[in-house]
């Protein structure tokens, strides 16, 4: 990989991976930082790096940055997220609906959190999944449905608590 | 696989994921047609999807890397700036030295001239007291240094020949002589091996310097004689009192510490024996 290709690689995907990690942890900082190593490692590794496979790599190290930031600070307790996203019953609009959502989501533990947003966001396959997370497609796939239908019953509680 | 109300709600979430095939995704818009549950329970799994959001990473340029900031220099390029740094060291260093060297010979040189001065300053103040006592010497008359001359070569005849000296025998002084007179002569106590002191008063016209065998002794009274002594012993006992060698005197004073001058002196001799020790170490 030349410079010019990996800058053209910096153009393309800084951008998702930023989000992904972003989403996932609600920190700018943190996840600059996360970005910051995962392109430092692709400038590093870019002569053994598959060209065709820039952004799964980026997200595959992005990834596992995360997970190991998330050990490091602990940021991730249930207590701590049921106390700070506790849920209004009543009824919201459409759009407080969509943060009802999203607050929802950060409820999920990382595995299935990285799960939505990686198929959500990213457009991923549970194959390209499963190989950015380590996991294999079927766990992918029992996760990730699992998620969604726990999102869809918070969600259809919260509308008959709101009727 | 037909769909039927147990196994509808994974066809939905693969429907959903898009991870159908083009027949199983027909088949399954052909349920969903004719049920308007499966409908209601497709939007509700549909509304829990994320719609993509733009978030923008605005600091690329920090991700940014090029070719260029992998450039390495020459070791042989390298290998010629060690060389020239190391060329400017040794020259300061060599400097250093130099100025070093200056400035302890500058203070050295300030040490010996100041401690010079401080132990010569005794000596000097003697000298200068010497000198105010030579204008007493020189009132002495100066034919008494003439004749003191031959009254010893005298003295020295007659402890050989004492008979060739006539006892008791005195020359008339010239009147004529204006210069001379007794008060003024100088009175030189001869002693001969009778022991009896014989004043020899020698007396010259100025133009004349007396001989040995001109010269000859002249008796004078006691009066004479007294006031020649007392001459002499004041002379000597101006000198002796006013090159006074007593301790007070050798106290160095710098600023306003006082020093003793003899302690003084040994610590400077002993500094300077250590440095001409350590002068000959090195030659050595």
């Amino acid at each position: 990989m030349t410079d010019i290709a990996y800058n053209n690689a910096v153009d393309q995907y800084a951008d998702g991976v930023y989000r992904f990690i972003v989403k996932n942890i609600q920190h700018e900082e943190d996840a600059r930082d996360i970005v910051q190593t995962a392109f430092e490692k692709l400038w590093v590794n870019r002569d053994t790096v598959d060209p065709l496979k820039v952004k799964s790599y980026l997200f595959t190290i992005a990834y596992h940055q995360m997970i190991d930031h998330i050990r490091k600070v602990k940021k991730y307790t249930m207590t701590d997220i049921y106390e700070t996203t506790a849920i209004d019953p009543v009824y919201q609009p459409q759009h407080e609906l969509r943060q009802t959502i999203l607050k929802a989501i950060h409820e999920l533990n990382p595995t299935q959190k990285s799960l939505i947003l990686l198929k959500d966001y990213e457009g991923y396959n549970y194959q390209e999944i499963g190989e950015i997370m380590n996991l294999s497609e079927s766990q992918v796939k029992v996760y990730l449905h699992r998620a969604r239908l726990q999102l869809k019953d918070k969600l259809s509680h919260l509308q008959k608590a709101s009727a | 696989m037909e769909l039927n109300q147990d196994n509808y709600e994974n066809d939905l979430l693969l429907y959903i994921d898009d991870e159908l095939t083009a027949s199983e995704k027909a088949a399954v818009d052909l349920l969903l047609a004719s049920n308007p549950k499966l409908t209601q329970e497709l939007k509700a799994l549909q509304e829990v999807q994320l719609k993509p959001e733009f978030v923008e990473f605005t600091d690329k340029s920090s991700l940014y890397r090029f070719d260029e900031m992998n450039a390495t220099l020459d070791p042989t390029f390298k290998k010629t700036l060690y060389k020239s740094s190391t060329n400017g060291a040794k020259l300061i260093d060599i400097k250093k030295i130099y100025w070093a060297t200056g400035s302890i010979a500058a203070i050295s040189l300030g040490i010996f001239f100041g401690v010079n001065t401080l132990l010569n300053q005794p000596k000097l103040q003697q000298a200068q007291l010497v000198a105010s006592i030579a204008p007493v010497k020189n009132n002495v008359p100066d034919n008494l240094t003439n004749i003191l001359k031959p009254i010893e070569k005298t003295q020295i005849l007659s402890e050989n020949h004492p008979q060739s000296i006539p006892q008791n025998t005195v020359r008339n002084i010239p009147q004529s002589n204006p210069t001379i007179t007794p008060s003024t002569l100088p009175v030189i106590a001869i002693v001969t091996n009778n022991d009896q002191p014989i004043l020899s008063k020698e007396t010259f016209n100025g133009d004349q310097t007396p001989t040995m065998m001109e010269s000859s002794t002249i008796a004078v009274d006691n009066t004479t004689l007294n006031s020649a002594i007392a001459v002499e012993q004041k002379i000597e006992k101006e000198i002796f009192e006013e090159i006074n060698t007593e301790d007070n005197d050798r106290v160095i004073y710098i600023s306003n510490i006082e020093l003793d001058g003899d302690k003084f002196r040994g610590i400077t001799r002993r500094l300077s024996a250590l440095f001409k020790r350590n002068k000959s170490e090195k030659n050595k």
